[in-house]
């Protein structure tokens, strides 16, 4: 795991995973892909090493995944971190430079056709003809696989059996994205590939969407999802995979994660140029970020009691040297500082090069 | 083995799905589903219903030649030539051009759209072979030609009576100019080329086979230098064979060079095989 358990105030802990220039074997080395939810589960797909580069851009930069049986895995970083590039890997649907997958034992060798049985699959983007009705699309992919799962059952429990007359085109957004998650549960498949399934979705088709997928994926098949959704990855998954710059930034359960990386409370407040020497002063202390003019300092536990106090101390002590605080500035950022705990947002925050940071205000970089 | 716990709370669907036993669990480790070979049937099947259900391809193949006989039959269709009425000549210039137009325009714009729009991306997810969707695009052609044919000779049964004279080797001319024009739109449609692009040179080429075989106006009233030219389209041959066995002349003249159109669809096909794509690399 790539945490970055820094407890020393006074060092300051890498904060960005490509400001860290690990190697690619260094940061293979701290995935910890032996850390199922159930242990005794056996993997049913692994990816070993990925690497794919478009032209000159590197996508995939030595990417490792297992997933075991059972679990819901989140993939989880910042647009163009490699995540999309590593479901097509990983469905077939392009070809890596280098490194393996196999999924449900299956490598590509087995063959297209043969390999595509092994896993189901709900992708970003992909449509079905217009004019088809929802009963004939089921009737059409059910007809691929010797075995299907019966059609009416499934209808009624991704809740569209009212809709199987219904043409594809006249379907809202969630009935297309239930209607696409039944497709490709059609074959009961032991891995669930899925691409941003609730994106665009409104909270109650996005409930839904999750009610059906978990109780259609039943105990034993295995979920891995890329999504944007940080609140939906902390809350649905066993264990998430947060990708960067086509590596692997961090890797394990997000409650796991924080604690091991020191992102036990956060400070958000006002963004001063003082505040950042003032916050890295502070015992606890393990990182900060700063995001369109506000600064998240993060700590272990105690760290924001400890931090607030500080500020006060300062207003207390009265006007300070050149480069200190001015009473009333202070004043203003202590009224705006807030406390909390850290969730996936947090780790994410410290782990990837976010695109929401503000050119006036760049991140600090220890 | 229970289920693994997750780190924070999950929150209930406000919808409830329905719940019971589940009727086919997804419990398999390794995949259940074998791929059926029912599902080329179940396709093809489908790709009919949607070719039946798109107004605009139903017209243009069923309406539209047989409207075009009419127009030039109420117009010349009596009239003749050495004995043989024009509307005999057209009526196997129309079949081909009901082949022409199936398989150059409606093969590969059906291919391009559906890569276009992504549903080829959800088959090739599936457990198909990217020939079966070619296999499937060619059975609705010729159920379609099929049908397209054998509403236009009811129509010209009725109007002035059907000739063909020598229905074998009009099938074999006709068949031979079916194979090279569902040739081309399955190479033209497996290009990694935008839909509008396929389009285009669908639309071009449909008129370079069409104006240049002769199946519009006879290549004998052509330029001798145009006649000469136009010997090297490929549906040429056809034409002219087509129109001997439905007049019932021989069409022996024609055969190598039918031959030879066969080799040409034959290397089309080659060539869509090595540069076909589900979705294109752009």
């Amino acid at each position: 795991m790539t945490a970055n358990t820094h407890p020393n105030a006074n060092t300051h802990p890498p904060t960005n995973m490509q400001a860290q220039a690990h190697t690619n074997e260094e940061v293979n080395a701290e995935v910890n892909v032996n850390q199922p939810a159930r242990p005794a589960a056996p993997v049913v797909l692994e990816a070993v090493d990925l690497r794919k580069s478009y032209g000159d851009q590197r996508v995939l930069d030595g990417v490792s995944i297992r997933v075991h049986e059972g679990e819901i895995i989140g993939l989880v970083g910042p647009n163009g971190a490699g995540k999309t590039t590593f479901l097509e890997c990983v469905e077939g649907i392009r070809r890596p430079d280098a490194g393996t997958v196999s999924v449900a034992g299956l490598t590509r060798s087995a063959g297209p056709a043969a390999y595509h049985l092994a896993f189901g699959a709900q992708l970003q983007e992909s449509s079905l003809a217009e004019r088809l009705r929802v009963a004939e699309a089921m009737e059409l992919f059910a007809g691929f696989y010797d075995d299907p799962w019966d059609i009416d059952d499934l209808l009624r429990r991704i809740g569209l059996t009212d809709r199987r007359r219904v043409f594809y085109r006249h379907l809202s957004g969630g009935q297309k994205r239930r209607l696409t998650l039944a497709l490709a549960l059609l074959g009961r498949p032991p891995v669930l590939l899925l691409d941003e399934p609730t994106t665009g979705l409104d909270p109650h088709a996005r409930l839904e969407m999750w009610g059906v997928l978990e109780q259609l994926t039943g105990t034993r098949t295995a979920v891995l999802l890329a999504t944007h959704d940080l609140h939906e990855a902390q809350s649905r998954c066993h264990r998430v995979y947060v990708l960067d710059g086509g590596r692997i930034a961090a890797e394990g359960p997000v409650g796991e994660l924080l604690g091991a990386a020191g992102l036990t409370t956060r400070l958000r407040l006002p963004n001063r140029p003082w505040t950042d020497a003032l916050l890295r002063a502070v015992p606890g202390w393990t990182t900060s970020r700063v995001v369109a003019g506000t600064h998240y300092a993060y700590g272990e536990d105690g760290f924001a009691e400890k931090a607030l106090a500080a500020l006060r101390a300062h207003l207390a002590g009265g006007p300070g040297d050149e480069g200190q605080p001015e009473a009333a500035d202070l004043q203003q950022v202590l009224a705006a500082a807030a406390t909390g705990p850290t969730d996936l947002e947090d780790l994410y925050l410290t782990r990837t090069g976010t695109p929401y940071e503000s050119p006036d205000t760049p991140n600090i970089r220890d | 083995m229970s289920r693994p716990t997750r780190p924070t709370s999950v929150t209930e669907p406000v919808t409830e799905p329905p719940t019971g036993p589940l009727a086919s669990p997804p419990t398999p480790l390794t995949p259940a589903a074998r791929r059926s070979p029912r599902g080329l049937g179940k396709l093809c099947r489908v790709e009919l219903l949607l070719f039946l259900r798109e107004p605009a391809a139903v017209f243009f193949t069923l309406v539209f030649p047989m409207a075009m006989l009419l127009f030039l039959g109420v117009a010349y269709g009596t009239e003749g030539n050495d004995g043989v009425r024009y509307i005999d000549e057209y009526v196997a210039h129309i079949v081909v051009t009901i082949a022409i137009n199936l398989g150059v325009l409606g093969v590969a714009i059906n291919i391009a759209e559906c890569r276009a729009s992504g549903v080829l991306r959800r088959y090739r997810l599936a457990p198909v072979p990217m020939w079966w969707f070619w296999f499937s695009q060619v059975v609705v052609g010729l159920l379609m030609f099929v049908l397209a044919v054998g509403a236009l000779l009811a129509v010209v049964g009725v109007a002035y009576g059907v000739l063909l004279a020598s229905p074998a080797p009009f099938a074999l001319a006709v068949l031979v100019g079916l194979t090279f024009t569902f040739a081309v739109g399955v190479l033209l449609g497996s290009l990694d080329l935008p839909a509008r692009s396929v389009q285009i040179t669908g639309t071009g080429l449909f008129f370079l086979l069409f104006l240049g075989s002769g199946a519009a106006i006879p290549r004998d009233s052509f330029p001798g230098w145009l006649e000469t030219l136009t010997a090297f389209n490929p549906m040429s041959p056809v034409i002219d064979a087509s129109v001997s066995a439905y007049l019932g002349r021989s069409m022996v003249g024609e055969l190598w060079e039918l031959a030879l159109v066969l080799v040409a669809a034959g290397a089309l096909v080659v060539i869509a095989r090595s540069k076909s794509t589900w979705e294109g690399n752009r």
